[in-house]
């Protein structure tokens, strides 16, 4: 019976350690993306549009990755997480301290797939050369100021009322299949996406419980 | 031949030690600089404030970060006539460097608190604000842009009459970075009677809300809408300041509506962070609803003015 018990444990370990929530975008940190010309998400993309993709980088190289951009870069506003949330369920208002963290170095949230690991991805992404061809996967080297600031805020939740605060914002997305060659060999394949938040707004919005 | 040996292997070091020595030699000076931008901190008659100023230093030497090596903490004016002393909490090394005139620059925040308290109505508003300090017997004074400083004596509206509904920013690209030119905001009448708001005041001294182009929004609009395709007409990022600019919004009784503030700047900093108050008239009682200072927008920033460098002998 311990036994027993032991084995549901670890498997139900095993399970949770592997459930990730669902996302419309593919990305927790997104609930919503819409491109400003045209564009699409991978979680969107067909297996024969994959496919396609990796047609494209089917020509075998004698060492390195070989990626097909099916966007880079492209411009999308995005809905994100609600950062707070309160609700008020009496006669009398009350008010909350909301402390918000926040820094100017951009969002960036990254999925991939097949064997590729997100770091690769980012290193990949960073490329200094022509996009389709010939990939230099060195990281850009930059200097710059960061801005880090915390801000507390109090916030007056009304009688019978839901205040909310979320974030909106402009983003940029890439997202590729890629292969990594040796010796003309593919050693490693998979597709992966990063949506780099540049701007975030944050909207605040009460809804009224009756 | 071993004398020699010995001879050559102690020339080869020293020269080697001195040529480290130059290299680890710290600087003879002290250099520090910040980016300059609008400060702007609401709050209540009794309570503190916390106050955030990054500066850059061409230093690394820990004593940077110990607060028992400054003394005489202060925002100040120019003259020193507007004062405001400051309690030292803490100095984080955050770890970054930036080149400024071929030299490197570390990235330290500083964590103040303003102990100031008050029992009436209190402002301190400086254009060209500086950061007074004493470190190891330098007297520092940085310039680090505008200061607004705003005593009140409660948030929210005491008489529950209105209440902040809805946020939001409307930013746009302009004049090559992203700019706060109007807000979305928000007001519900909570009670049987129509209100009357007569003002709207942002509580940062470089801006006012323009209220002649104020107008009723009625559908959901995204913050980086072109405001002059909202207002309908080519809209001014800049303007003179107006004490008396007042407002007549009417607000019937148990109604929420979103108004949209287009903002001026006549001050010298745009802003991504403000509180506001909102004076009103219900039936012949007057009152005034007070909002902490709100972050409406962040972004990576492209163009840093960094302000000048100042130099101490150490």
């Amino acid at each position: 019976m311990k036994k027993m018990a032991i084995i549901i444990l670890l498997f139900c370990i095993f399970i949770g350690a592997n459930v990730k929530g669902y996302s419309t975008t593919g990305h927790p940190e997104f609930i919503e993306i819409d491109f400003v010309d045209e564009g699409k998400l991978l979680i969107n993309f067909s297996k024969e549009e994959l496919e396609y993709g990796y047609q494209k980088i089917s020509k075998p190289k004698f060492w390195g990755w070989s990626t097909y951009f099916f966007n880079y870069n492209c411009d999308a506003h995005y809905i994100g997480e609600v950062l707070f949330s309160k609700s008020n369920k009496t006669a009398t208002p009350y008010f909350v301290d909301y402390v918000l963290e926040t820094s100017d170095i951009s969002k960036t949230s990254t999925t991939v797939s097949g064997a590729i690991s997100a770091k690769i991805a980012g290193a990949i992404k960073k490329v200094t050369g022509n996009i389709s061809g010939g990939i230099n996967g060195e990281k850009e080297q930059e200097s710059k100021i960061s801005k880090t600031e915390t801000t507390k805020v109090k916030i007056e939740i009304p009688p019978y009322s839901r205040v909310a605060l979320k974030v909106t914002g402009e983003a940029k997305v890439t997202n590729a299949v890629s292969k990594y060659y040796i010796l003309g060999m593919t050693f490693k394949k998979g597709t992966w996406e990063t949506i780099e938040a540049i701007t975030e707004y944050y909207e605040l919005y009460e809804e009224k419980y009756r | 031949m071993k004398k020699y040996a010995i001879c050559f292997f102690l020339t080869i070091s020293i020269t080697i030690a001195c040529l480290i020595l130059v290299v680890l030699k710290p600087s003879p000076t002290l250099k520090l600089t910040t980016v300059k931008k609008a400060y702007s901190y609401v709050s209540c008659y009794q309570e503190e404030e916390r106050i955030q100023v990054d500066i850059l230093i061409n230093d690394l030497n820990k004593s940077i970060t110990n607060k028992e090596k400054y003394s005489s903490l202060s925002i100040s004016d120019k003259t020193h006539h507007n004062e405001l002393v400051l309690n030292l909490e803490k100095v984080i090394y955050r770890g970054e460097n930036v080149t400024i005139n071929q030299e490197s620059f570390y990235q330290y925040s500083y964590y103040f608190t303003v102990l100031f308290k008050t029992e009436d109505k209190f402002l301190l508003e400086i254009d060209d604000a500086y950061l007074c300090m004493n470190y190891r017997n330098m007297d520092i004074n940085l310039a680090i842009g505008s200061f607004s400083y705003y005593k009140v004596p409660y948030f929210g509206d005491d008489k529950a009459h209105i209440s902040i509904s809805k946020l939001q920013p409307i930013v746009n690209d302009l004049e090559e970075e992203k700019i706060l030119v109007g807000v979305v905001m928000g007001i519900t009448n909570q009670t049987n009677q129509p209100i009357t708001i007569e003002k709207i005041t942002a509580l940062d001294l470089n801006l006012q809300f323009f209220s002649a182009d104020f107008m009723v929004i009625e559908e959901e609009v995204f913050s980086n809408s072109n405001i002059s395709t909202l207002l309908g007409k080519s809209y001014s990022l800049h303007g003179t300041k107006d004490n008396n600019e007042e407002v007549l919004l009417v607000i019937p009784s148990n109604t929420k509506v979103d108004y949209l503030l287009p903002i001026k700047y006549h001050g010298a900093f745009k802003t991504n962070k403000m509180g506001f108050l909102i004076e009103y008239k219900i039936g012949e009682e007057q009152n005034t609803l007070y909002y902490d200072e709100f972050l409406f927008f962040t972004t990576k920033t492209k163009n840093l003015s960094i302000g000048e460098v100042l130099t101490y002998e150490k």
